[in-house]
């Protein structure tokens, strides 16, 4: 076991963080636009960002490959003047791993909200905070359940994730291949003694961090 | 001083009003699905009205024809919430302390403390909304709405959702924190006549979108203009006239073949008769020499002070209230009757 090559779980961690992160930041402003809105284009971005749950990892990754490719304007334009390459590059793989985890982070934090009583927000506005003082000191903690359950089913999902990821950033070794893709890597090449060291690696990791996050959700609440 | 003039269509419903309130407390009385919440909310910049003014003590807080409207966090309410809509996650000094901004901690804390001792819930500052009974929470959301000095207080339904026990002690509680910490003007919404008699000054009376009625307490209570204002203000006696003519002082009315003398009102022409429970007179004997009717006792319920009687005379099922519990006759179903319905007692009523 010593000579292990880290770098697939070390890139797989930096990942589904990374793509983790983007979800909260990206995904509880537009649960939060989600849950207040009722018309007919919120219906729509509803069904949109479910879409990545129901499609399987391959047409997504396909999508995601015509349209952020290089031959396709989004792509061009990120190469020409940021000079940020997505397909083949760890970038992928974030993106990857954002687009098929985001719903559940959207999902979750979409139903905590919606069901916050409406009185405490009257509540808070008729006491003279403002929407988004409301936000932080009412919302957030109301919701944090679940916007916890958000947090950890993303991470997982991110962290899981294959397809997709295989279609945009490849399996590039010590590049853009992550430990679901090692695992893959090492059993095709007949590894056994590599595949079970990684996939023993994952599970221990995944049980720490879902460990971590439950704690942390205990942290807070006490009604 | 509050002028309100509201107009909103959730079809089929429709709120159209308008109504003045003085410094004190004004109830707004009437069934549920009247209005009195929508009114509450519009007041509160909670719920937009499509049409409109709301002036309060010469601030113009909203106007449709001006395209003013004030935001919640704008207008100075103080609003208790039917269930007090307390933060779960916030102890009850935080709760107190969430509408005071921008002032350094020592005074908030000061005037925390102060509320604390007003609603006698010292000692319970570090405690948990899900630790306090109905009433504390109660008295915490009121302390709560009145620590930012507003200058309208709405209160919606403040004791609906509290056990029939402790209404009484929560209602002085209330009577008293209000009376001498607020001199603004206090809208308070139910559906009980005997609180609104209560704890009001004066009394509006709402149905299906509309103010039917409003005034003192006492006229409001005694002389309801409408058969709607009289079944909200517990009137259950209400005849239907089907014709009146003046004689001297009196207006004589015919209602289901009888004919009965009231003492002159503004209503000229009343197309509804009333008449309270309590104010009719039961006897064996015929004791007036008009407005004195025969019957027959068909229905005899007990209550803890009182006898309700149902007397049924010629087309009328009268309902007869004796309070003297006991120290009268003893009455039997089917027993015959007298009824006399003194003529200052009687009400005229429009539609």
């Amino acid at each position: 076991m010593g000579d292990i090559n880290l770098f697939p779980l070390l890139l797989s961690l930096r990942v589904s963080i990374t793509a983790t992160i983007l979800a909260i930041v990206i995904g509880i402003p537009i649960a939060y636009y989600l849950h207040r809105a009722n018309g007919k284009m919120s219906d729509f971005i509803d069904t949109l960002i479910t879409l990545p749950i129901v499609l399987p990892p391959t047409v997504l990754g396909y999508y995601l490959l015509v349209l952020l490719g290089r031959n396709s304007p989004v792509g061009q334009f990120l190469e020409n003047y940021l000079d940020i390459t997505i397909v083949f590059t760890p970038t992928g793989a974030v993106i990857a791993a954002l687009v098929v985890s985001i719903p559940f982070m959207i999902k979750s934090a979409k139903t905590s909200f919606a069901s916050i009583d409406q009185d405490l927000i009257h509540s808070a506005a008729i006491l003279g905070r403002q929407r988004l003082n409301i936000f932080f000191t009412i919302m957030v903690p109301l919701a944090w359940r679940g916007i916890v359950a958000g947090i950890t089913l993303t991470f997982a999902r991110a962290m899981g994730d294959f397809g997709t990821t295989l279609m945009i950033a490849g399996s590039i070794p010590n590049e853009t291949m992550t430990m679901p893709i090692a695992i893959y890597d090492a059993l095709l090449v007949g590894d056994r003694i590599l595949a079970n060291t990684l996939v023993f690696i994952m599970t221990i990791v995944a049980i720490t961090i879902l460990y971590a996050i439950n704690r942390l959700e205990k942290r807070v609440i006490q009604g | 001083m509050l002028e309100v003039s509201l107009k909103k269509s959730y079809s089929p419903f429709h709120l159209n009003m308008s109504f003045e309130a003085d410094k004190g407390i004004t109830s707004i009385l009437g069934p549920s699905g009247c209005g009195k919440s929508l009114t509450l909310q519009a007041l509160a910049g909670i719920a937009k009205p499509d049409e409109g003014r709301i002036v309060m003590n010469g601030q113009t807080w909203f106007d449709s024809h001006e395209r003013v409207f004030w935001k919640p966090q704008q207008r100075q309410v103080g609003f208790l919430f039917q269930n007090y809509a307390l933060f779960p996650h916030l102890t009850v000094s935080q709760n107190i302390a969430y509408g005071l901004k921008g002032l350094p901690k020592s005074t908030v804390s000061e005037r925390v403390n102060t509320w604390l001792k007003t609603i006698r819930l010292e000692g319970f500052e570090k405690r948990y909304p899900s630790q306090l009974s109905g009433g504390q929470s109660q008295r915490v959301a009121l302390a709560r709405s009145m620590i930012t000095e507003p200058q309208l207080l709405l209160l919606d339904e403040p004791f609906s959702a509290l056990d029939q026990q402790i209404r009484g002690s929560l209602e002085e509680d209330l009577l008293r924190v209000i009376g001498s910490e607020f001199h603004g003007v206090v809208l308070f919404v139910t559906h009980n006549i005997e609180e609104a008699y209560r704890v009001s000054d004066k009394i509006l009376l709402f149905n299906d979108g509309k103010v039917i009625q409003s005034g003192e307490r006492r006229d409001v209570l005694r002389i309801p203009q409408s058969k709607k204002a009289a079944e909200i203000v517990g009137c259950e006696n209400v005849f239907p006239v089907t014709s009146s003519k003046e004689i001297g002082n009196d207006t004589e009315v015919e209602s289901v073949g009888h004919f009965l003398q009231v003492s002159r009102t503004k209503i000229s022409r009343p197309v509804y008769i009333g008449i309270r429970s309590y104010d009719v007179l039961l006897t064996k004997s015929k004791d007036a020499s008009f407005n004195c009717l025969e019957g027959t006792v068909v229905q005899i319920v007990e209550g803890v002070n009182n006898y309700s009687f149902t007397i049924s005379t010629g087309g009328l099922e009268v309902k007869v209230e004796d309070f003297m519990k006991g120290s009268k006759t003893n009455w039997e179903l089917g027993d015959d009757c007298f009824l006399t319905f003194p003529k200052d007692k009687l009400i005229c009523m429009e539609e």
